[in-house]
C-alpha cells in the first residue's frame, strides 16, 4: 500500500517514513503542499497523511484545493492544534480522519487500514461490518458467504446502518431516511424492525447496540460474540 | 500643510459649551434690542410729543380773532426754552382750513385729514430733513369774514434729530452692556469648566504616578458625578486586567512545573538506557519512556485546553449563547463513542428536546462535558454503562454523568473539594494513565461559567459527576 506523507519537520517525517516502512507501507514523503500536488498528479496513492501546519500553503488550504478538485483518495490529518472545533472544521471540510500528535504508531496503522479499506469498499459499493457485506450493485446482504434474505423494511434499515459505520442512529433518524420509502412507519414500528434484524444476525459476530438516548449502533463483535 | 485637526487633540469642553450657548445668547439680545428699541421709540415719542402738544396749547391760547382777521401773539419765552431742551429746530403754522389765511412756515407738508378738537402727531420731511409734527384742528369762532363753519389749524414741528440722538445713545449703552454680560458669561463657562475639571487632573496625575504594576481600583469619590460611571469602568477594565494577569501567572507557575516534570523522567531514562547493554533491558526502558511521552502529551493538551477556557471565560462573555443541551451532550457522546465500544461500554443519555438550552459558552460546556465523559469512560470497568442526565431545575441545569468504576478516594474528594489546583503526581487518581488535571479543567470551566462541580461517590459504587450551571447568564467569575 503506497502512502504520501505531507510533513514540513523533517525529523518527524523521517522516524515516521521508518516505522511505517517497517510495517510494509511504501511511503513517499513531501515536506510541502506544492510538492504534495505534484506528487498526487504524478502517481496514484492509496491514502495521504497530511500534516496542518504546512509552510506556505496550510494543509487546510491544501485540503480544500484537492477536494475541488474531486480526489477523494482518502486523507488522514495529522495535527498538533487537537481542539473540538478544529477537528469539527476539519472533516466537515473533507478530511477522513484525524490524528492528534503525538500518536502511537499502532493506532495511526490501524486507523490507515480501516480508512483503505473503506475507500476501497465504497469505491466497488461494497459496505461490510466484519463477515456483513453489503453490496449496492446487486441491493444485496451477504453473511459469510450466505445471502442474507431480509424484508424490505429490515433491508431498508440494516443498509442505513452498515452505511454508517460505528456511527449511531437515532429512531428519528432512521425514521427520517425512511419516510420516501414508507410513510406510514412510527418509532415503534422501527423497534420492532431492529427486534426481528436482531434475530436474523442472533449467530453472527453483528450485533445492533442500543445506546438509550443516541440510537442504534452495528458492531462487529471481534471477541467472536 | 495640512488643516485636518488632529483627532486626538479634541475640542475643548469650555469651547463646545460656548458653541451652544453663545449663538442662543447673541440671538436673544438681538431679539430683545429690537423689540426695546420699539418701546424705547414709543416713550421717546410720547415724552417729546408732550411738548409739542403744551406748544400747541400756548399757541391756541394766543390766537385771536378780534381784529376780524386772525392775530397770534406767538409765544417766545416758550419756543426759546423749547428749542433749548429739544436742541432742534421749532416750526409752526396758524391756518384755517380753507386756505385763505397762512401764518408761520408756509412750506411745512399739509397735514392729513385731522378731526376738530384732537391732536395728531406724524412724522413728515421739510427740506428732507425729519421732522415730527403735531397738528390741531378747532372751529373758528367766531369765522373770518363771516364764513360759514371756517376751522383753524394749529402745526408746530420739530427736527427729530435730538430724539434720534437720545435713541442711539440709550440702545448704545445697551449693545454694550449685553455685549459685556455675553463676553464675561463666555469667560465664567471657561473658568467654570477649567474648575469643574481639576479633579479629573488630578486623577490624571494620579493616575501618571502610579507604578505600571499597580492595577488597584481608582478611588471615584470627589469626582465630579457626571465622571463617576467612567471611573467605575475604568475600575472594571483594570481589575479584569488584574484577575487575567493574576491568572496567567499562577497558570504559567503550574503549567511550566507539569511540563518540566515528564521531560525530566524521559532525560533520565534515556541516560539509564545509554546505560544499558541488554537489549531487553533496553527495550523496556523505551517502553516506559514511550508511556511518558503518551502522559505528557496528554498533558500538554489539558493545559491547553485549561489556559483557553481560562481565556474564553475571561474574555469572551460575548461568546455565550443559547446552547440546546440535549443536542451538546448527543454531540459529546458521538466523540467518545468509539473510545467507549472499544472497551463494550455502554452510552446512554437521559435528555430529550424538553431539556432545553443553557445561556452559556458552547465551546467551554462541551470540553467541560467531554472531559467528565473521558474520565467516565477511562474509569468505567469493560461492559460498563454511563449514563449522562440533564435534568432541568427551577433556575439551573444539573448535567450529571455517573459511571460504575471505582470512584475516588475520599481523600481526592476532600481536595478537588477544598479547590487546590493540580493535585497530580499520581496519589489518589483513579488510573496510571490519567494525568488528574480533567477534574481540575471542568472545575475550572464550571466556574468559569457561574456554576459549580459537585463529585460524590455512589452507593452502589462508581463517581457521581454533577456540572450545576446557571440557566441565566451570570457575571464572569475570576479563573
Amino acid at each position: 500500500m503506497k502512502l504520501l506523507l505531507v510533513e514540513d519537520d523533517e525529523d518527524l517525517a523521517e522516524w515516521l517514513t521508518q516505522s511505517l516502512v517497517g510495517r510494509g507501507f511504501q511511503v513517499d514523503w513531501t515536506e510541502d503542499g506544492r510538492g504534495a500536488e505534484a506528487s498526487i498528479a504524478a502517481d496514484s496513492y492509496d491514502l495521504i497523511l497530511l500534516d496542518l501546519g504546512l509552510p506556505q500553503m496550510t494543509g487546510a488550504e491544501f485540503l480544500a484545493r484537492l477536494k475541488a478538485r474531486g480526489n477523494d483518495t482518502p486523507l488522514l490529518v495529522m495535527t498538533a492544534r487537537d481542539s473540538l472545533a478544529q477537528r469539527v472544521a476539519l472533516l466537515r471540510d473533507g478530511a477522513d480522519d484525524f490524528m492528534g500528535k503525538p500518536f502511537a504508531i499502532e493506532e495511526l496503522e490501524v486507523r490507515i487500514h480501516a480508512l483503505i479499506r473503506r475507500s476501497h469498499g465504497r469505491a466497488r459499493g461494497v459496505y461490510a461490518c466484519g463477515p456483513l457485506c453489503f453490496d449496492q450493485a446487486g441491493q444485496r446482504f451477504t453473511l459469510g458467504d450466505e445471502v442474507l434474505s431480509l424484508s424490505p423494511r429490515e433491508h431498508a434499515v440494516l443498509r442505513l446502518l452498515i452505511q454508517r459505520p460505528g456511527d449511531p442512529l437515532s429512531k428519528t433518524q432512521i425514521l427520517d431516511r425512511l419516510v420516501s420509502v414508507e410513510s406510514d412507519m412510527n418509532p415503534e414500528a422501527i423497534e420492532v424492525i431492529i427486534h426481528r434484524l436482531r434475530k436474523r444476525l442472533a449467530h453472527a459476530p453483528i450485533q445492533i447496540v442500543t445506546l438509550r438516548g443516541i440510537g442504534y449502533l452495528l458492531e462487529h463483535d471481534e471477541d467472536g460474540g | 500643510m495640512s488643516a485636518r485637526p488632529n483627532p486626538l487633540q479634541g475640542r475643548p469642553l469650555w469651547r463646545t459649551l460656548a458653541l451652544w450657548m453663545v449663538p442662543t445668547l447673541l440671538f436673544t439680545m438681538v431679539m430683545g434690542l429690537i423689540l426695546s428699541m420699539q418701546s424705547l421709540r414709543e416713550v421717546a415719542d410720547s415724552a417729546y410729543d408732550r411738548s409739542l402738544r403744551g406748544a400747541i396749547r400756548a399757541i391756541d391760547l394766543r390766537i385771536s380773532t378780534e381784529s376780524g382777521g386772525l392775530g397770534v401773539e406767538l409765544p417766545y419765552p416758550l419756543f426759546e426754552s423749547f428749542q433749548a431742551t429739544a436742541d432742534g429746530e421749532i416750526l409752526f403754522r396758524v391756518s384755517t382750513d380753507d386756505g385763505l389765511v397762512q401764518i408761520g412756515d408756509s412750506l411745512l407738508p399739509p397735514p392729513p385729514p385731522l378731526t376738530t378738537g384732537q391732536v395728531v402727531f406724524y412724522d413728515a420731511l421739510y427740506y428732507d430733513r425729519p421732522i415730527r409734527v403735531a397738528a390741531y384742528m378747532r372751529p373758528l369762532d367766531p369765522p373770518l369774514y363771516g364764513a360759514e363753519g371756517q376751522n383753524l389749524i394749529i402745526e408746530i414741528a420739530e427736527t427729530t434729530e435730538s430724539r434720534e440722538a437720545f435713541l442711539r445713545t440709550v440702545i448704545t449703552r445697551t449693545v454694550l452692556r449685553d455685549l459685556a454680560a455675553l463676553a464675561s458669561a463666555t469667560l465664567l463657562l471657561a473658568v467654570g469648566v477649567h474648575a469643574g475639571l481639576r479633579p479629573l487632573r488630578a486623577l490624571r496625575d494620579r493616575l501618571d504616578r502610579r507604578a505600571s504594576d499597580d492595577l488597584r481600583q481608582l478611588d471615584p469619590s470627589g469626582l465630579p458625578r457626571e465622571v463617576q460611571p467612567l471611573v467605575q469602568s475604568v475600575n472594571r477594565l483594570v481589575d479584569r486586567h488584574r484577575i487575567q494577569g493574576e491568572a496567567q501567572r499562577r497558570f504559567i507557575e503550574d503549567a511550566s512545573h507539569q511540563l518540566k516534570t515528564p521531560l525530566a523522567v524521559l532525560r533520565a531514562q534515556i541516560d539509564r538506557g545509554l546505560q544499558l547493554q541488554d537489549p531487553a533491558d533496553l527495550h523496556a526502558v523505551l517502553r516506559a519512556m514511550r508511556e511518558i511521552t503518551d502522559r505528557s502529551s496528554r498533558l500538554t493538551s489539558q493545559l491547553l485546553a485549561l489556559a483557553l477556557a481560562r481565556n474564553s471565560a475571561l474574555w469572551s462573555s460575548a461568546a455565550a449563547e443559547p446552547v440546546d443541551v440535549a443536542t451538546l451532550l448527543d454531540g459529546v457522546v458521538r466523540l467518545h463513542l468509539a473510545e467507549a465500544r472499544k472497551r463494550r461500554i455502554l452510552l446512554e443519555v437521559e435528555a430529550d428536546a424538553h431539556t432545553g438550552s443553557l445561556h452559556t459558552t458552547e465551546a467551554l460546556l462541551f470540553e467541560a462535558v467531554s472531559n467528565l465523559l473521558q474520565n467516565a469512560i477511562t474509569a468505567s470497568p469493560p461492559g460498563g454503562t454511563v449514563t449522562l442526565t440533564a435534568a432541568r431545575g427551577v433556575d439551573d441545569m444539573a448535567i450529571s454523568i455517573r459511571d460504575g468504576g471505582p470512584g475516588l478516594s475520599q481523600d481526592l474528594l476532600r481536595r478537588l473539594g477544598s479547590g487546590q489546583r493540580f493535585n497530580l503526581s499520581g496519589n489518589g487518581v483513579r488510573n496510571p494513565s490519567s494525568t488528574g488535571l480533567g477534574l481540575n479543567i471542568v472545575q475550572e470551566i464550571a466556574r468559569a461559567l457561574g456554576g459549580r462541580l459537585d463529585l460524590s461517590n455512589r452507593p452502589e459504587g462508581g463517581l457521581d459527576a454533577v456540572l450545576h450551571l446557571p440557566a441565566e447568564p451570570s457575571g464572569l467569575k475570576a479563573a
